[in-house]
């Protein structure tokens, strides 16, 4: 076999000199060159579906909060020349939530950079916060579960376990002011905060819905609610049974997106959500008979 | 014979789209709906669940029919896990086998090689006989590493080609600088399209880590996400086709097909594509293209079933004005017919000044290009233009309680209506 024969070749030669010999050809190749006897048998490339996807990576605007500009400058020179098809030019995003533009960008780019450290070293950080209302937050310690990203308003925003009140919270980065990470001693870790995120905000009840498949109704029911989990069975008639596992902080959205599927789409129960847009429905007929 | 693989992702599309979007319907079920034989549908799902991970696929029973269904939680669940359906694709053992060797021999080699060299090298070394696989075969097979892949790069000295692996590109990257890329990876994985593409350059950089630098890389999760869909995924092998074509200005054809039955496929005109929109909040994918006429045609993908790159070409300069008339005022997909203008609306909002605020904040930041007037405390006129305003409906709706249509007459009843019917569906009069 070929491939024990790396194993009795020379030195390891750097990947610089390595580079060289692989673009000479064997008409001129040196006498005695130094193989790598580190190199994999197989060697790990970038496909070209995967440079262009690369390529197209480093020319967003927000790389610049996760490489450093040295990182970005190497790999931009590496693919100078490859020619990648995916370019922001040809995709528009629609259906999108459009912010004001934040004002202190070097802040938000540092808040974001200490908030991913902190979530690397996995530790807590003491921060103040100013929310919509203006009621100031200082010097409250925290530790940040996940930076979360939203692709309709394109903000990032920090899921933290607060430490002071023992509870989830999310915030804004950009608003968050004197972040620093700090030594001090926690009794919670990350993996426990998540649980308790997901235990304590989980809806006990699912929402049960009855779909009439008019009109589409099924498919932008599935769509509308597709990172939900969920149950579904045919009940006949064209109509359909849809079980939704839900967030109690989502439940203004949930109730929102129910009544923006029309009337092809009916709660079932719990009886709660259903009074409620019945209420809603009823207020919007009443605003037309003002 | 059951095959674990496939040869073509299109031959799962349809069942995998089924499955994941709905859920509802058994093995009969899904035979009905897409007028395909109960065995197919039996060996896809087969299939699906042979590339899905166990705790993303569901088992309800309903009566004597077992229901399977594809489900996440957005927050526990943030790797698309429909990207494995991709890893299904089949190949003969001389595909695999002549890959490998002939990466593993360069690489041992070290030098740039031709194909006599590697033909007569693999050769030498028992690992291919030429009874059994031809020199068109290897020159075939090097042609697809150099030119579709790119793991070998080539060039020609006196007519003959000599390959080598392709250079490395993280290379002057130091260990640090390469699990901050990780990092970046991790994130940019879920969020920029094609997606597929970065879960395999994900998988590539940890092998990269791993082999190349016996680094070990941990598992990333530091993010999730919101509003994103993993179900898009299903047309990215379209998207990448279209992707490629819009690139290198070439017209395109493309093949759909229909839902209710697969072998009635329909080809379209010969079209200039010229951009993808996407839809984030419901998670569809639109092409904007233009026929020879000049006509604006709007394609769903998950109706696309095949792209023909054609090697007629198209300036892509010559749409630019006529997208933006076109699809300025479209709130999704919905493009301008020729002739008409946008459709003003006028909504009022009504809200209390001191607690539903943002509500009008909330409403402006979802109308592109909408304008807002105060009327009085807690009264707001929101003005805008649409180029159908049956699109805005399902949007108008989310706000039940706060809006009133002004303008137009029409959409207004339509809105009306809609409330009526949805108090009959809850059994009041």
């Amino acid at each position: 076999m070929f491939y024990p024969s790396i194993e009795k070749a020379g030195k390891p030669g750097c990947m610089a000199s390595r580079m060289h010999s692989e673009q000479r050809s064997e008409t001129e190749r040196p006498a005695n060159e130094a193989k790598r006897n580190d190199q994999p048998p197989v060697p790990v490339r970038f496909t070209k579906l995967e440079k262009a996807w690369l390529k197209a990576v480093l020319e967003k605007d927000e790389i610049r909060m996760l490489l450093s500009s040295q990182t970005i400058g190497k790999l931009q020179m590496e693919l100078c020349d490859f020619d990648s098809p995916i370019k922001d030019e040809y995709f528009e995003m629609t259906n999108i939530i459009k912010l004001p533009e934040i004002t202190q960008q070097e802040l938000y780019e540092k808040n974001f950079r200490l908030i991913l450290d902190a979530l690397i070293q996995e530790r807590p950080i003491r921060y103040s916060n100013t929310d919509k209302k203006g009621n100031v937050y200082s010097n409250k310690l925290a530790l940040p579960v996940s930076i979360e990203y939203s692709m309709r308003d394109a903000r990032f925003r920090v899921s933290m376990y607060s430490l002071d009140d023992n509870r989830p919270i999310m915030a804004n980065i950009f608003t968050l002011s004197d972040v620093r990470i700090v030594d001090e001693e926690v009794n919670i870790d990350r993996e426990t905060a998540k649980k308790l995120l997901f235990e304590q905000k989980y809806s006990e009840e699912p929402v049960i819905l009855e779909v009439t498949d008019k009109k589409a109704a099924m498919e932008r029911c599935f769509m509308c609610f597709s990172g939900m989990e969920r149950t579904s069975r045919d009940l006949g008639k064209n109509k359909y049974e849809i079980r939704l596992n839900y967030y109690l902080f989502e439940e203004e959205n949930l109730i929102r997106s129910i009544i923006s599927l029309g009337p092809y789409v009916r709660v079932v129960s719990p009886q709660r959500i259903s009074d409620e847009i019945v209420k809603r429905v009823k207020k919007s007929i009443s605003l037309y008979n003002d | 014979m059951f095959n674990d693989f496939i040869k073509n992702y299109n031959i799962i599309r349809d069942i995998l789209r089924d499955c994941f979007l709905y859920g509802c319907f058994s093995r009969d079920g899904l035979e009905n709906k897409r007028n395909v034989s109960s065995r197919k549908v039996s060996y896809e799902m087969r299939r699906i669940q042979q590339y899905v991970e166990e705790k993303y696929i569901k088992f309800e029973k309903d009566g004597r029919y077992k229901l399977l269904s594809l489900s996440y939680d957005f927050m526990r669940h943030t790797d698309n896990f429909l990207i494995n359906t991709y890893m299904t694709k089949s190949f003969t053992r001389t595909d695999i086998l002549t890959y490998f060797h002939i990466l593993m021999y360069i690489q041992a080699k070290s030098i740039s090689c031709s194909l006599s060299t590697i033909e007569n090298g693999l050769n030498d070394e028992g690992l291919i006989s030429f009874d059994k696989i031809s020199s068109k075969t290897i020159e075939r097979k090097l042609a697809e590493m150099r030119e579709s892949i790119g793991i070998l790069s080539c060039k020609v000295v006196k007519r003959t080609k000599y390959y080598s692996i392709s250079p490395d590109i993280l290379q002057t990257l130091n260990n640090d600088e390469l699990v901050e890329l990780h990092t970046a990876v991790s994130l940019y994985k879920n969020i920029m399209f094609p997606v597929t593409a970065g879960y395999y350059l994900d998988q590539t950089l940890k092998d990269y880590m791993r082999y190349e630098r016996k680094i070990n890389s941990k598992d990333i999760n530091f993010f999730n996400y919101r509003h994103v869909h993993f179900h898009p995924v299903i047309e990215e092998q379209v998207l990448w086709e279209i992707l490629k074509a819009i690139h290198q200005r070439s017209k395109v054809k493309l093949y759909y097909h229909s839902p209710k039955n697969q072998d009635n496929r329909n080809s379209s005109k010969v079209l200039s594509p010229y951009k993808i929109r996407y839809d984030v909040r419901h998670g569809r994918f639109y092409l904007i293209s233009f026929n020879n006429y000049g006509k604006c045609i709007v394609s769903r993908l998950d109706r696309i079933e095949n792209v023909e790159i054609l090697e007629e070409a198209f300036q892509r300069s010559d749409f630019d004005e006529e997208y933006t008339k076109l699809m300025c005022c479209s709130w999704s997909s919905v493009s301008l017919d020729e002739g008409k203008e946008p459709e003003n609306v006028k909504l009022e909002v009504i809200i209390d000044e001191q607690n539903e605020r943002y509500i009008v904040e909330k409403i402006m930041s979802e109308a592109p290009n909408g304008t807002l007037e105060k009327i009085e405390n807690g009264r707001y006129h929101v003005s805008l233009q649409v180029n159908d305003s049956g699109e805005i409906i399902p949007w108008i709706r989310g706000y039940a309680g706060y809006v009133r249509v002004l303008e137009s007459a029409e959409l207004a009843e339509r809105l009306l209506n809609d409330w009526k019917e949805m108090l009959l569906a809850y059994g009041i009069v």
